[in-house]
């Protein structure tokens, strides 16, 4: 198939050829103040910084061009991340991928930091179906007997069936659990760490939902993802 | 109010970090944008907050604001810092863990700064005004501030007429501020110094050009309510006070904030012109920045690039009252859509005038069919057009819509007002008309997909206008005409907008508002009314109750015609165009005479008999032709 198949016409600028452009997977940190950006305007900050730092993006065809960035997986509102996943795709050939990171870092907002630029192949599977599960440690920051809690926990997991309200519906959170634990911390502190599916089988387990269940407070918690696992580990960045 | 304060930056953290995700949109309180300053609060002499009294994501795009950013931020020992006006949600949540107001850069509560540097734009936000200061913990009153509190300053469009905010305001700035904004500064930093109380401050404060301290100048009222003098409380003070306007345009801010979360307007301002010569006589900004200043192409064209590198934003707009008017307007439009038409970058071009070149232009700019094309006749009969002097003939505009259709636009966008002096129902059904006539143009093109927008606002008397004298439509007659729009202007591809009349009497009553209105702005504030352009939090009853409790009516300020010797709340306020010029042309108004646009002859308005010698424009770009008496 042909680029210019699905152009409009009388664009003066015919589209490049396939094979003069790059899918780039970028591994990404989103923390500080960027915790509180959505997904959705996250695509903007990402359009944005790229425009900056002279990289160009490949956008779509027609009255509403958009750049073709994917996301692996929303990070909901307020979560901070260490390990965010993206495909740009950007023109040109073979670009030199220190220095496409070197440059995102310097025109990045603070709170985005690239920490990996690879390229993969084009026609790969999008990134949305790769992914498997997610990794979060989540601080308490409430008083908490940890006990109580582990036993809380220790029957949450002997659970065959975990229903909770999700938006409009009821959804079964326990096949969404791989494992929590509670990690050592300071006396002051708790920290739970907790791996739960992201998948396009399974679905989406939120940490939210699992705090929820804990009868601990999801709003008061501090919540970082700290892995993205894919069903291929290969193609991560 | 909460007894707790949480103002120390460790104490602010505390709290938001417990609260943000308890309310909606958390990414308007963080900051952190790109293009941000923060600065070392101890390296620096004079720190200001630049506050927009609206929430974030309305404020954020504000112009005015970036400017004074980028020029208080570039002086090495002065800081700029910005506030904006938390959500409802928020501010409850600042109440009751007694959260202050506090900047976005470093987080510090708004007290803590030496000048409070508020711009009103329009007076639906004076209730909004109070309560920052009221989240900031200072006393809303400047009678009530002393020296140990942070400055209040204000300016902005609804203040050429200062007086309703007199009260709470400790000195405005009239007309422009590039300049004028680093005078106060640095003026104050001196100030500061001196151990002065706040009424020593203002004294000395008030001899810089421009500035009005609202305590010093009194109104001496008649019987009956209207204002027989302004009394200065010196005569060293000016009078009247003369607004500030710079003779040539600097450059615009390029090193603009770019924000993290979605906002009104995503993109790049460059002002290419300021000021307006087409006279349309509701026009408050088309009388207030007069004279006219362009900006040269190539400045503009640099502007564009270097912003489009500094922030990455996708859309850029061209901004001025008249965009067709720009002298070199093909020039430009040439050179931007050469530079950019294969970048992804999409550049607006609002303003422009009813004629077939507009078409040409907006076509160049290639991805501009994304929006609809937009078009203000604001009046659809002959008389209603001659009294307000905007006369686009009715086939000229219908022969434009069918190029507009041709050329592959199927949405038409266009604005009307009710209400002129002087209009009957026949004006109002003749807005029916024309939209249905300008729909059938697009049908020839276009069939059944032919769309007609239709926004109708009401016309609403400003100050410094030729229609300052002129009463407005009751709420009665406003409903009346928008029922026989709603009634009549209907079906397929047909859309109509308007405002609820009560919401367009607010601002009718504060427009045209004297010092009597403070107390009743405080006690509509004090009956929770904040975020009066919101339609949804609007409430008109306590206004009312607001009014009455001063023992003031709504028709004195609002449906009164006012003789042609009276004397204005605003009239010691000099925007540069003459008193005597406005009445003259209200009276051609009355006979149905209109008067040219002054590119071509000069009608003597004022301006450059008080700013003429001042002004220098750049070489390339217009400049008034000479005086006629």
């Amino acid at each position: 198939m042909s680029a210019n198949n699905d152009q409009s016409p009388g664009d003066p600028q015919p589209a490049l050829a396939p094979q003069d452009r790059v899918r780039c997977r970028i591994r990404f940190q989103k923390f500080d103040t960027l915790r509180y950006t959505s997904h959705l305007d996250l695509a903007s900050i990402w359009e944005r910084t790229f425009r900056r730092a002279g990289v160009q993006l490949v956008y779509s065809q027609g009255f509403n061009p958009r750049p073709k960035i994917h996301l692996a997986a929303a990070l909901p509102l307020g979560y901070a991340s260490t390990c965010e996943l993206l495909d740009a795709w950007v023109e040109g050939l073979l670009p030199d991928l220190p220095d496409v990171k070197d440059r995102l870092n310097h025109f990045a907002p603070p709170g985005l930091v690239v920490d990996a630029v690879s390229t993969v192949d084009l026609r790969s599977p999008a990134l949305q179906t790769l992914t498997h599960s997610a990794e979060y440690e989540i601080v308490v920051r409430e008083t908490v007997d940890h006990p109580a809690l582990q036993d809380r926990i220790d029957r949450l997991l002997a659970e065959s069936t975990l229903m909770v309200q999700k938006g409009k519906r009821q959804v079964d959170l326990r096949p969404l659990i791989f494992s929590i634990d509670i990690e050592p911390a300071p006396a002051d502190e708790l920290r739970i760490r907790c791996e739960l599916a992201i998948s396009q089988q399974l679905g989406t387990g939120r940490p939210d939902l699992l705090l929820s269940l804990l009868d601990l407070d999801p709003l008061s918690a501090d919540i970082t993802r700290t892995a993205l696992k894919l069903a291929d580990p290969a193609a991560a960045a | 109010m909460s007894a707790v304060s949480a103002s120390t930056f460790d104490a602010i953290n505390h709290v938001l970090g417990q609260n943000l995700l308890r309310v909606e949109k958390p990414g308007r309180y963080v900051g952190g944008e790109y293009n941000s300053i923060r600065k070392d609060w101890s390296a620096v002499d004079l720190k200001v907050a630049l506050c927009f009294p609206e929430v974030y994501e309305i404020g954020m795009p504000n112009l005015g604001l970036a400017i004074f950013y980028e020029i208080l931020n570039t002086q090495p020992d002065m800081l700029a810092e910005r506030v904006y006006l938390p959500w409802i949600d928020m501010e409850s949540i600042m109440r009751e863990s007694g959260l202050p107001l506090y900047s976005l850069e470093t987080r510090h509560p708004v007290s803590e700064f030496d000048i409070l540097a508020v711009t009103i734009p329009y007076e639906q936000l004076y209730t909004n005004v109070l309560q920052v200061l009221s989240l900031s913990g200072l006393p809303i009153r400047s009678r009530d501030r002393d020296s140990s509190m942070p400055l209040v300053i204000a300016g902005g469009h609804a203040c050429t007429n200062p007086e309703p905010m007199a009260d709470f305001i400790d000195a405005f700035v009239i007309g422009e501020g590039e300049e004028v904004i680093l005078e106060i500064a640095d003026r104050f930093r001196q100030l500061k110094q001196r151990e002065l109380s706040r009424e020593d401050q203002l004294t000395e404060l008030a001899q810089i050009d421009g500035v009005y301290v609202p305590r010093f100048y009194n109104p001496v009222y008649k019987e009956g309510g209207t204002i027989d003098y302004i009394e200065p409380a010196r005569p060293d003070l000016p009078l009247p006070v003369m607004k500030r306007i710079v003779s040539v345009l600097p450059p615009p801010p390029t090193r603009l904030i770019v924000p993290n979360i979605d906002t009104v307007h995503n993109r790049v301002p460059v002002e290419i012109m300021r000021g307006c010569t087409r006279g349309c006589r509701f026009c408050h900004a088309g009388m207030t920045t007069r004279p006219v200043r362009e900006r040269p192409v190539d400045d503009i064209v640099n502007a564009i690039e270097q912003a489009i590198g500094s922030t990455g934003y996708e859309e850029v707009a061209l901004l001025s009252l008249s965009s067709s008017d720009y002298t070199h307007i093909v020039e430009l439009v040439d050179a931007v859509s050469a530079h950019y038409s294969d970048r992804h970058l999409s550049i607006s071009l609002p303003s422009l005038r009813i004629e077939s070149s507009s078409v040409d232009l907006l076509e160049s700019l290639k991805d501009s069919k994304r929006g609809g094309f937009t078009f203000a006749p604001e009046a659809a009969t002959e008389s209603m057009l001659n009294t307000i002097n905007k006369v686009i003939p009715s086939q000229q505009l219908l022969d434009v819509a069918y190029e507009v259709y041709r050329r592959g636009w199927r949405t038409i966008k266009l604005y009307f007002m009710i209400g002129h002096p002087g209009e009957t129902l026949d004006d109002v059904r003749a807005i029916v008309d024309l939209s249905k006539s300008i729909q059938a143009e697009g049908r020839k093109v276009h069939g059944k997909k032919a769309n007609v927008n239709v926004s109708v606002g009401t016309f609403i008397p400003k100050p410094h206008t030729p229609f300052q004298w002129v009463a407005m439509n009751t709420v009665e007659q406003i409903t009346e005409k928008q029922n026989l729009l709603k009634r009549e202007l209907r079906g397929g591809g047909l859309r109509l907008r308007w405002n609820r009349p009560e919401e367009t009497m607010l601002e009718g009553l504060l427009s045209r508002g004297d010092r009597r209105l403070g107390p009743v702005i405080a006690r509509a504030w004090e009956l929770d009314c904040r975020f009066d352009a919101w339609q949804e939090h609007y409430n008109h009853d306590a206004w009312m109750q607001a009014l009455s409790d001063s023992d003031l009516e709504l028709d004195f300020y609002t449906f009164r015609p006012r003789p042609d010797d009276e004397v204005f709340p605003w009239d010691h306020i000099d925007v540069g165009v003459s008193k005597r010029f406005l009445l003259r042309d209200y009276q051609m108004s009355q006979r149905g005479e209109t008067r040219g646009d002054c590119r071509n002859q000069c009608y003597a308005c004022g301006i450059l008999s008080k700013y003429g010698v001042r002004l220098k424009p750049e070489p390339g770009t217009w400049k008034c032709p000479p005086v006629e008496k």
